[in-house]
């Protein structure tokens, strides 16, 4: 089975040690870019969102590449997402590929398990070895990037020259993805403090921080949020995003740390009674954490006409002025040009700036 | 008598008169709010984030204008049906509704909300609920919950076939050759304000519009033969589709939605994929949004008109 699966930002780099484990081959098509869009804006619904368009973009080019399996996260619920699978595999299935759809769904767990066997050639004890050993290996890449991902946000508004701390970004993500070994993934991880350390500090104390809240493709896929994470950090901001790559993965796939989604989902209650997709509850509720947290601002991305980001808006809004706390929201599609998204963001900035200055003169009186 | 405000526009074109025969049995005065309007319109686009969808938007122009009438509003939230032993939703908007209309009214506090959600509770549950919200004991709620599922009150009553004949139009619809099957959201269709009047301009242009009506058993029976959305209002246009097909000699489908619906980018696809290419049938697809013109809309319907019957006169 040469498998392929729907890129976003880097849950590739866990997702693939996980399936060549479990004895699949993995097709990894090239990361979104212009030309992607152009590809799935061409084949999509008109209106569709812009996270259905980039992805079916890499899963036609992934099935150039030969791949033979589609495997998605799925469901039937209210948000479009829980049917990009299906429709995705129609409009393949009309450009004539041929391939399998494996749809990983909370409510047919038995047919996933039955797929793992099947890739064990049927033997039960060695779906089980290797389901074990996937997972652990996942387990401990995922730890490992988010740890790096955390002290490169923490350190880059703080150090003498940003793109320092980009490089030791790339080699440490480059180093945790050519391993395969448990052992070596531990000890990377824990010497990522130790590494960002000795990058070189300025003589800041202190910096604005925003938390980036959101649709998850758009927060997480850096292509489609122009990396607004480093872009700001490289203006000095420390920016938080309330979900990255392999914590999507957990919160959604493996259901981990129920414990702070039920804490968001509670301080959103208020506002928000009914959980409709699309992070919406999620975001209201790290909004609110974030004003109770001290950051300085919040920064909601979502794909234009996106369902459930459209309603939880005027409740984003309201929140935020009710706890206090600025508000950009941008909405992003496949003709959002970098530079009105870039100025955007940095008039945002500058107003925090001053409002935080403001700030501090009142407390002085 | 306490009065209780009811939307016109979303839901309510579903459901209207089982809803007001409710609380009519209640004691109740039910006031529905006006036809929408240009000032409803303006109203509703001022308040509202501009992405939503137009239908949403005059939902919320209403319920402003509204306001200054009545004691109470009405927000139904059509969270999910059980259907074939399958969930089935409301699109988000629908699931947000009161969240967001308090969210943009955050001072006023006239609102009450109807919860379906079959995971949690029934339909008479739920009734019960919000009889209880507005001070009514839960026994003459049950009652008159009993006296509102009876079959006897007329459909007709409904909303959308008192706004236009629809009936009248399909009694001749079987024998009329010139016949365009229309596929939409009540609400946007039989909104006059929304849909420019499309379905009047249709009949001004020489074809019989025909919005197919489609019973329960036939949506079940369309959920266990083919795998679709779980989206319990879009299931009903899909079948639509399906019906104008099987039933009738339509020489189009006119796809009628309104710009920014999340639900209707897939199910037009799927209308497009699995009922018209198969079947070689000439679709339109119309979006609405507040920026629609008479003008652009009628050439489109010409246009469409003239290369449908032509085809279908030479089949």
């Amino acid at each position: 089975m040469k498998a392929a699966f729907p890129y976003m930002g880097d849950i590739r780099l866990v997702l693939e040690p996980i399936m060549q484990e479990l004895g699949a081959q993995v097709v990894i098509p090239p990361p979104p870019n212009r030309e992607t869009i152009a590809l799935g804006v061409q084949l999509a619904p008109e209106t569709f969102c812009l996270p259905f368009k980039i992805t079916l973009g890499n899963i036609v080019r992934a099935l150039e590449m030969g791949a033979d399996a589609l495997v998605y996260t799925s469901g039937s619920w209210s948000c479009r997402y829980g049917y990009y699978g299906r429709l995705q595999a129609d409009i393949a299935r009309d450009l004539g590929y041929k391939f399998r759809l494996v749809e990983l769904r909370h409510d047919q767990l038995i047919a996933v398990a039955k797929e793992i066997l099947g890739l064990s050639e049927g033997r039960f004890s060695r779906a089980l070895l290797r389901t074990a050993r996937a997972f652990r290996l996942g387990w401990f890449k995922a730890s490992a990037l988010e740890k790096t991902y955390e002290y490169a946000r923490k350190t880059m508004p703080f150090s003498v020259e940003p793109k320092e701390c980009r490089r030791l970004v790339q080699e440490v993500v480059n180093q945790i993805a050519n391993t395969n070994n448990v052992r070596e993934l531990i000890q990377l991880r824990d010497s990522v403090a130790i590494r960002f350390d000795r990058i070189r500090r300025n003589d800041r104390d202190s910096c604005l921080r925003i938390k980036l809240i959101g649709e998850s493709y758009c927060t997480i896929e850096p292509f489609v949020n122009f990396n607004v994470i480093e872009l700001l950090g490289e203006m000095r901001v420390w920016v938080e995003p309330f979900l990255t790559g392999p914590r999507w993965l957990g919160f959604h796939s493996f259901r981990l740390r129920k414990r702070e989604v039920i804490r968001a989902q509670m301080a959103a209650k208020k506002y928000w009674r009914y959980c409709v997709g699309g992070e919406d509850a999620n975001s209201l509720g790290h909004l609110i954490l974030a004003a109770q947290e001290g950051y300085d601002g919040v920064i909601h991305l979502h794909p234009f006409a996106c369902m459930p980001s459209t309603v939880v808006q005027p409740v984003l809004f309201l929140a935020s002025r009710d706890y206090d706390i600025p508000l950009l929201s941008i909405s992003i599609d496949e003709h959002t040009a970098e530079t009105g998204f870039i100025s955007r963001v940095e008039a945002f900035v500058s107003v925090l700036e001053r409002r935080g200055k403001n700030r501090i003169k009142k407390e002085v009186k | 008598m306490v009065k209780i405000g009811f939307v016109r526009g979303l839901y309510t074109y579903y459901h209207f008169s089982r809803w007001r025969f409710f609380f009519e049995q209640l004691g109740f005065d039910v006031v529905l709010s006006d036809k929408t309007d240009k000032d409803i319109v303006a109203r509703g686009v001022a308040i509202a984030p501009a992405e939503l969808c137009l239908p949403v938007k005059v939902f919320l122009g209403q319920i402003d204008r509204l306001l200054e009438r009545v004691d109470f509003v009405f927000l139904p939230r059509m969270v999910c049906r059980s259907l074939e032993q399958d969930w089935f939703f409301g699109c988000p908007k629908a699931i947000a509704l009161p969240d967001l209309v308090s969210a943009i009214f955050p001072k006023v506090d006239k609102f009450f909300e109807l919860i379906i959600d079959h995971r949690v509770q029934s339909d008479e549950m739920a009734f019960v609920d919000t009889a209880r919200q507005l001070g009514v004991s839960s026994r003459s709620a049950r009652r008159a919950f009993k006296l509102a599922t009876n079959d006897k009150i007329p459909a007709s009553e409904n909303l959308s076939s008192s706004f236009v004949p629809v009936d009248i139009f399909n009694k001749h619809a079987r024998e009329c050759d010139r016949l365009i099957g229309v596929i939409g959201h009540p609400y946007l269709i039989y909104d006059e304000h929304i849909s420019l009047n499309m379905l009047k301009m249709l009949s001004e242009l020489g074809v019989v519009p025909l919005v197919p009506v489609v019973k329960e058993n036939e949506v079940v029976d369309e959920v266990r033969r083919s795998q679709l959305p779980n989206w319990f209002y879009e299931l009903e246009l899909f079948v639509r589709a399906r019906k104008l097909l099987r039933e009738y000699q339509a020489a189009g489908i006119l796809l009628v939605s309104s710009f920014a619906c999340g639900t209707a980018s897939v199910m037009n696809e799927l209308v497009r994929r699995r009922v018209a290419v198969k079947s070689g049938l000439p679709i339109l697809t119309l979006l609405f949004d507040e920026h629609s013109s008479e003008t652009g809309l009628r050439t489109r319907l010409e246009s469409f008109i003239d290369l449908a019957c032509a085809r279908a006169s030479g089949r």
